[in-house]
């Protein structure tokens, strides 16, 4: 392994690469501002909602797992980069050195491992809030009726059945959506 | 031996060292490749699904099809390039450009060759035919494919749309889910190697045996190569891996196009975006050539017999890359798309513990075939024990001990110490 302090002159050609790439990169946004035409219309320049005027703006709240999935992907990223120089000198150690390199890294990764069960046990890795309501309130009716295991538009209900609706919701066309759905939350509360 | 060194270039030509030109021409094979290959790769894709689908695919523009994604791309350049209401201009406009400058850089590290130089006296090395001949080349490539997420996120924020930012933060949980397997698969490599150097990497699976006592014309072959030699499920985890972390199907989830429409690029018109697509092509090529080079050995030939080892290293390169494209689109064709939570629970229960369990297997079986080899002569515990025996090459060697000849450099033997030959001539 060459560890002389040359090495930093291999560095000169990726700083070309970078350099190329972005002309390359330039070259295309540019190009395509230049050539193309430019007919701004009101409609064309909406937020795009499947034709429909956007309802509020996308600079909302959002779910809190992203921000956990993030703060324990640093723990075991941390911990990868750990692993990086361990493994690359693991190889060239004399056997006695070795059984030291092996064991030592076994324990830091032990200690590790009790967080992940840790995390796991706290149920932080499961994406599907209904098992987390499972693991709140063990008598909850979804461990009376287990959840089916894949199926779709089923994450908060438990087993898939469809209710009958009740008498006092008019029917589908008979009225507007908007009264639709007035009725059909009224009965939920 | 690598067994195609038939020719050697002289290194030093009249007043130039040879060797010094080696990344700039490596720059501009692989950034010639890539950006031929790059609406080649689309009507690849197209055609190959086609064919899986029994249908006809793309046929109308030139022969059979292959100008297709010329024309869509100065189609792309002569659409309109529409800047909707309430983004934020800026970061609008950077994300493209961000996610393809990353994706260019980081294919930077990639060994295509090792190309064979003799010096003035008669002692032959190898160059290895990379832009970037770091001794972090593997750190280098991982750092820039996590990287890419930020043009991602970016782009499904600045879009002040609710389907990019859906997008954009599937895109970043998942990147930085699948990250760790991928890095925890790549070290069991790099336990065996005991270099993050991608040719010394590449170098250690061409002295390899498969196995101790195997024939010695199967050293360097397809079966002593690292997806065999790490146990299969490294290679496994991170083919997985790769193919999570540049958001493919079946993990496209961030731009799933039945629930969030095209998800961070759906307010990305005209060539912005298929810049994105740019970077995701380029971003498939670079995943598949760290699994060519890490796991399948790189520019070696299959087998070092006579109609293999006629063709050049740099096109078997080009070939496994090119395989590994074909995987990308064969899952594509084959597999429904996975729910987010199941996603999730692949990459954190699943993976992660397994890629790590499976490096100690490794370090240990290290360990245990180590002191089978050496059991007889214990080394003074005073004076062995503190002094790392780092050998002066820092070489390749199969895990199951030592090979004989090569332990030993030498001038006649300079394949393992190879890189270090011109450093310790006194380059120019």
């Amino acid at each position: 392994m060459s560890g002389n302090h040359g090495d930093i002159l291999a560095y000169v050609p990726l700083l070309v690469l970078i350099g190329v790439s972005t002309a390359i990169a330039l070259a295309m946004v540019v190009g395509s501002f230049l050539l193309g035409p430019k007919k701004p219309t009101a409609y064309k320049a909406t937020a795009y909602e499947c034709g429909m005027t956007p309802i509020g703006s996308a600079r909302e709240r959002f779910p809190v797992k992203f921000y956990l999935i993030a703060m324990l992907f640093i723990v075991f990223d941390i911990e990868t980069i750990f692993l990086y120089p361990w493994a690359v000198t693991y190889r060239a150690q004399g056997y006695d050195l070795k059984i030291f390199y092996f064991a030592e890294m076994l324990v830091f990764v032990a200690i590790l491992f009790v967080g992940y069960f840790y995390i796991l046990g706290r149920r932080a890795l499961d994406w599907d809030e209904s098992e987390r309501a499972v693991a709140r309130d063990p008598i909850s009716p979804e461990i009376l009726a287990p959840r089916p295991p894949i199926r779709f538009g089923n994450e908060k209900s438990g087993p898939v059945r469809r209710l009958p609706e009740p008498a006092h919701v008019p029917a589908y066309g008979a009225v507007s959506q908007e009264e639709r759905i007035a009725a059909l939350t009224s009965r939920r509360e | 031996m690598i067994g195609q060194l038939a020719i050697a270039f002289p290194a030093n030509l009249g007043p130039i060292y040879l060797p010094a030109l080696v990344p700039y021409i490596a720059l501009v094979i692989w950034l010639g490749f890539v950006l031929t290959i790059l609406p080649g790769l689309i009507w690849i894709e197209r055609v190959v699904i086609a064919l899986m689908q029994d249908r006809s695919g793309p046929n109308r523009v030139g022969p059979r099809g292959l100008l297709q994604p010329t024309a869509d791309v100065i189609k792309l350049f002569f659409k309109e390039d529409v800047l909707p209401e309430n983004v934020d201009v800026r970061i609008y406009y950077i994300a493209p450009v961000i996610a393809v400058i990353l994706a260019f850089a980081a294919c930077g590290t990639l060994v295509l060759d090792a190309i064979p130089f003799v010096d003035a006296e008669g002692r032959q090395f190898t160059v290895p035919l990379t832009v970037g001949d770091v001794n972090i080349g593997l750190l280098y490539i991982l750092a820039m494919a996590s990287l890419q997420v930020y043009g991602i996120v970016l782009a499904g924020w600045a879009s002040n749309n609710k389907y990019s930012l859906l997008g954009g933060l599937r895109a970043s949980a998942q990147v930085i889910s699948y990250e760790l397997a991928m890095g925890l698969a790549l070290l069991c490599a790099i336990l065996m190697a005991g270099s993050l150097r991608l040719g010394d990497i590449v170098e250690a699976q061409a002295t390899r045996l498969p196995f101790p006592g195997a024939p010695e014309f199967l050293r360097g072959s397809i079966l002593a190569w690292f997806w065999l030699g790490t146990g299969l499920i490294p290679v496994v985890l991170y083919t997985i891996a790769m193919v999570a972390e540049t958001n493919r199907a079946p993990f496209d989830l961030p731009e799933a196009e039945s629930e969030l429409i095209a998800g961070f690029h759906t307010e990305y018109s005209s060539m912005k975006f298929a810049m994105f697509f740019t970077s995701e092509y380029v971003a498939m090529l670079t995943v598949s050539g760290l699994n060519a080079a890490v796991f399948w050995g790189g520019w070696l030939p299959p087998l070092n017999v006579a109609p293999f080892t006629l063709i050049p290293g740099v096109l078997w390169f080009i070939i496994k890359v090119m395989m590994g494209i074909f995987l990308y689109t064969w899952l594509r064709a084959t597999l429904p798309r996975l729910r987010y939570d199941a996603l999730m629970a692949l990459g954190w229960k699943r993976m992660l513990p397994l890629a790590l369990v499976w490096l100690f297997v490794l370090a240990g079986a290290n360990l245990a075939l180590e002191r089978r080899a050496s059991s007889a002569p214990l080394p003074t515990p005073e004076a062995g024990a503190i002094v790392p025996r780092m050998r002066s090459t820092g070489g390749p060697a199969s895990i199951t001990g030592q090979p004989p000849a090569s332990a030993e450099p030498g001038p006649q033997t300079p394949v393992p110490g190879s890189m270090e030959a011109p450093a310790s001539n006194g380059a120019p």
